[in-house]
């Protein structure tokens, strides 16, 4: 009895100490606010000065408190409802299915952002949502297969994102601009908006909480005692999709605050969910404006602006890395077997090869219209040195996103695993990115070095962590997951701030094979040439692995080892394949999955397969980005997002295993 | 099907050296703060059926996952056929003792041959092929378990015992002299515990190997296995053959629950039965 006394006492204890310290942030923020808006207004003429700060700097700061707010509660929401604790506007693809709406509405019909830019923004973040959950409920929505699928989702939406913004030109760049999260206001319009949503959604979750309390327990177990679990889980992730997209509708991206808000308040102390529904507001509130205020100071001293959302964004990297070891592991149901298992396997193999070969044939006599074909001679003289570059180097970038993909879907026996969320890709971005902030005009060498050097550093980061942590070849995913949320938020720094070097970026980003040189060509087709029989030595290992680590230990197989040496393995294909064809979101996704479903279900020959597979994919989409809009020539990430976008739909249809 | 069991105390049918097949001293195992498994020790002899019984939580399998190198003691050491366990390499010692888990994964898609034929990794490694010696190996061993029927269809299709018969096979074409089985029976009917049983009691007859093998029913083990070793809250509380265990003292002792036994009809252990 004394001892529940006691806990009981020092869990007060903790929560008043940690309500002392977001008091004293809350505080401290408010000083150096005023110390900056004081600064802001200094030199500016006297009645503009006052209507700077009323009409510019304290909207901003409301804003800050208001957004900060409405985060948190949305986090904590998506956190209770869908009983994962990385869940997040941000790491559900919320935000990128806004973004991309936007930026289809700005391109396509302009007028709906005049009246109902609130509505097209959550048109697009609750499709975004939709995708990411139909995609996990196949596995059970372990929260790990969640994350993946969110990450896959926002890839593929902020890759199209990048090629309409490309394709806007510099109409669209303001679209980026504003798209980074800077909470510069200009009236009260936005407070007003925000105050609205809360003001709704703050009932709303009150008269939820206790449902949304008992969401905790299975599904089983709440239906048992009369929850509707699906309205209420369907509620509550419509509230929250209502105030993130309300948040990026007026100010853009600003990440991962309702992740950290709501972590933050369980370790403050709030250990039930209505706690934390009310806890995770107040702190995003907090943690949102003493950002806006470390800018704010920050721009008066040093006169560089970045946009607050940005810097929110780099939270989400290490708040990623610390939760994602300790996320609850959900038992999944077993893979559905293979339909069909091709007999000869040889002759299957030859079969594809065969195809590839024509494919490549095709693309290169193709007339640049699309609709005839070259004679030997035409081709010979003209188009051959323009084309063959950039196919080979596609096909050997796909060819080595393939194996990539295949090695990390039966490493981890996830099928949503797939290169790019390893975060290599994204680490290669951000390494170019910084390259072109100091140098604007760096040639194809420099940019190639640079990009292979971020790419090394995001492998280096993820084995680090994986070591650091002693975990298994899943985990080492948690790693690049978190890599890929740190680099993603550098680049979109970089690319907010709106340089010429952001042009270059994005057309990086984009995927466009344009300017693939010769050289080039040659380092990828020699880099797939060694990688892809390595990983083809590696299928035992695969075949032993997916049974799990007492099988592999008792069949004499370290899984530690064999998995990480894969799993590498599969990181510096990537990065391979990157160098040359940007962050493509597919490719390693689809040509494993494609590979099983013709038939080949043996590690090896879908190892063989889902590289010939991937070669064939990228020929194919190389050639429609050439000719599909001629005379322009489409990126072929564009294409590939699409196509991408296509399959994850598609995915979406197919039943789900019953039982 | 009667399984005879000889009554008097256990002795190496193994006439080879005296090595003993396992020798554990002053073991400890702890688990998140809380010790598993305190002070063990003991001696395994080769070419004999150990059985591993005890109630829930009592450390068997923790004891047997040491067995099979799954994981290290935190304190103690452990003598593998007269060696340090943790001198033998990784596929040194898969070909010289093999482990079934208490629950085997899912195979997605395997078919029974290519489950089997796993079984050979620890021979021919990552990079060798499949020679003739490895594809007899695994020709034998599916025609010992009876899963011959089994090669060509998936494994995740077959039944539970079927199942079960198939992993046993890959073990046996590990051919090695030692198996650990974790509780293999735990999901299967009386029928098909029955046959798995048998199965390894003639195998361990038939080519000497030696079994280690946990059972939580205390009539079955008492039936194939010629010695018992009884845990109880992770120290041994009994080690003897099934006459020696098979008594209401020792079995309470075991359970703690009050058990009696009655002799059976024809030659065989008495049952224990709960009071």
């Amino acid at each position: 009895m004394r001892q529940d006394l006691k806990s009981a006492a020092a869990r007060m204890r903790g929560r008043g100490v940690a309500a002392a310290g977001w008091l004293a942030l809350f505080a401290a923020s408010l000083a150096v606010f005023a110390l900056a808006a004081k600064s802001a207004t200094v030199g500016l003429a006297p009645g503009f000065s006052e209507t700077f700060l009323i009409a510019g700097l304290l909207p901003r700061g409301v804003f800050a408190l208001l957004g900060g707010a409405a985060l948190g509660l949305a986090g904590a929401l998506l956190q209770q409802a869908l009983r994962n604790p990385a869940a997040d506007p941000s790491t559900l693809g919320i935000g990128a299915g806004a973004q991309l709406a936007l930026g289809i509405a700005t391109l396509l019909a302009p007028a709906l952002l005049a009246g109902a830019k609130v509505l097209v923004a959550f048109a697009g973040g609750a499709a975004a949502l939709a995708l990411v959950l139909i995609l996990s409920r196949r596995r059970n929505y372990d929260p790990v297969t969640m994350i993946l699928c969110g990450l896959v989702v926002s890839l593929v939406a902020s890759s199209l994102s990048a090629t309409l913004i490309l394709a806007g030109g510099d109409y669209m760049m303001s679209l980026y601009l504003w798209g980074g999260g800077a909470l510069d206001q200009s009236g009260w319009r936005s407070d007003a908006a925000i105050g609205l949503m809360l003001g709704v959604a703050a009932p709303a979750v009150f008269l939820m909480r206790r449902p949304l309390a008992i969401l905790s327990l299975s599904d089983e177990s709440a239906r048992g005692v009369g929850v509707a679990t699906g309205a209420i889980r369907l509620a509550a992730a419509v509230l929250a999709t209502v105030l993130a997209t309300g948040v990026i509708a007026s100010v853009g991206i600003v990440g991962f605050v309702g992740l950290a808000a709501a972590n933050l308040a369980r370790l403050s102390g709030a250990r039930s969910a209505s706690a934390r529904l009310v806890a995770a507001p107040l702190i995003g509130a907090v943690l949102l404006f003493a950002t806006d205020a470390a800018v704010l100071a920050l721009q008066q001293l040093a006169g560089t602006t970045i946009p607050t959302g940005a810097v929110t964004a780099l939270l989400g990297g290490p708040v990623l890395l610390w939760l994602l070891p300790r996320l609850p592991h959900r038992s999944v149901s077993t893979l559905p077997a293979p339909a069909r298992r091709i007999r000869a396997v040889s002759l299957g193999l030859a079969a594809l090869a065969a195809a590839t070969a024509a494919a490549t044939l095709v693309s290169l006599y193709l007339a640049p219209d699309g609709r005839a074909f070259l004679s030997s001679a035409d081709l010979a003289e003209t188009l051959m040195p323009l084309r063959w570059p950039r196919l080979v180097s596609g096909a050997a970038a796909g060819a080595l996103l393939g194996a990539a993909g295949t090695i990390l879907q039966r490493v981890t026996a996830n099928p949503i695993a797939s290169p790019e969320v390893l975060g290599i890709s994204t680490g290669a971005g951000l390494g170019l990115a910084a390259l072109l902030v100091i140098d604007p005009l760096a040639g194809s060498g420099p940019t190639f070095a640079a990009a292979a050097g971020g790419s090394l550093a995001a492998l280096a980061a993820i084995l680090a962590f994986a070591h650091a942590a002693r975990l298994g070849p899943e985990r080492l995913i948690l790693g690049g997951i978190a890599v890929a949320s740190l680099a993603g938020a550098g680049v979109t720094l970089v690319l907010s701030r709106g340089g010429p070097e952001a042009t270059r970026l994005l057309d990086w980003m984009s995927g466009s094979t344009l300017r693939v040189t010769p050289g080039v060509a040659v380092a990828e087709a020699l880099l797939a040439i060694v990688l892809v029989p390595l990983a083809l030595f590696g299928h035992r290992w695969l075949a032993i692995l997916q049974l799990g680590e007492a099988t592999a230990i008792g069949l004499g197989i370290s899984p530690q080892r064999a998995g990480g040496l894969l799993v590498a393995l599969a990181a510096v294909a990537t990065a391979a394949a990157t160098l040359a064809v940007g962050p493509l979101s597919f490719v390693g996704l689809m040509a494993p999955h494609l590979a099983r479903t013709v038939g080949f279900s043996r590690p090896r020959d879908q190892l063989a397969a889902s590289a010939l597979v991937g070669a064939l994919l990228m020929i194919v989409t190389d050639t429609a980005a050439r000719s599909l809009a001629f005379p322009y020539q489409l990126p072929t990430g564009l294409v590939a997002a699409l196509v991408g976008g296509a399959y994850l739909v598609a995915l979406v249809r197919r039943k789900a295993p019953a039982g | 099907m009667t399984m005879q069991l000889a009554e008097s105390p256990p002795d190496s049918r193994e006439d080879t050296a005296d090595v003993p097949l396992f020798r554990v001293e002053d073991v400890g195992f702890a688990a998140g703060g809380r010790p598993i498994l305190r002070d063990l020790s003991l001696r395994l002899e080769p070419g004999l059926v150990h059985g591993l019984i005890g109630p829930n939580g009592s450390g068997k399998s923790t004891l047997v996952r040491l067995l099979a190198r799954q994981t290290v003691p935190s304190r103690g050491t452990i003598c593998f056929a007269g060696r340090p366990i943790e001198g033998f390499g990784r596929r040194d010692f898969a070909r010289r003792l093999a482990y079934l888990p208490q629950t085997p994964p899912a195979t997605d898609g395997m078919t029974g041959r290519e489950l089997v034929a796993l079984g050979r990794y620890p021979w021919h490694g990552p990079l060798g092929r499949l020679g003739r010696g490895d594809r007899d190996a695994i020709e034998a061993a599916m025609a010992r378990t009876d899963t011959e029927g089994f090669a060509d269809r998936q494994v995740s299709e077959l039944s539970g015992g079927e199942r079960q018969r198939v992993w046993l096979a890959m073990l046996l074409a590990q051919e090695t002299g030692c198996l650990v089985l974790d509780e293999p029976t735990s999901a299967l009917d009386v029928a098909h515990q029955a046959e798995m049983l048998g199965l390894v009691r003639r195998l361990s007859q038939d080519r000497r190997l030696s079994v280690v093998i946990v059972l939580h029913d205390i009539n079955m083990a008492a039936q194939i296995c010629d010695r018992l070793v009884a845990l109880r809250e992770g120290r041994i509380v009994a080690d003897g053959g099934p006459a020696a265990i098979m008594r209401p003292e020792v079995l309470e002792a075991i359970y703690g629950v009050r058990m009696g036994i009655l002799k059976r009809p024809d030659a065989g252990p008495p049952i224990g039965y709960v009071k």
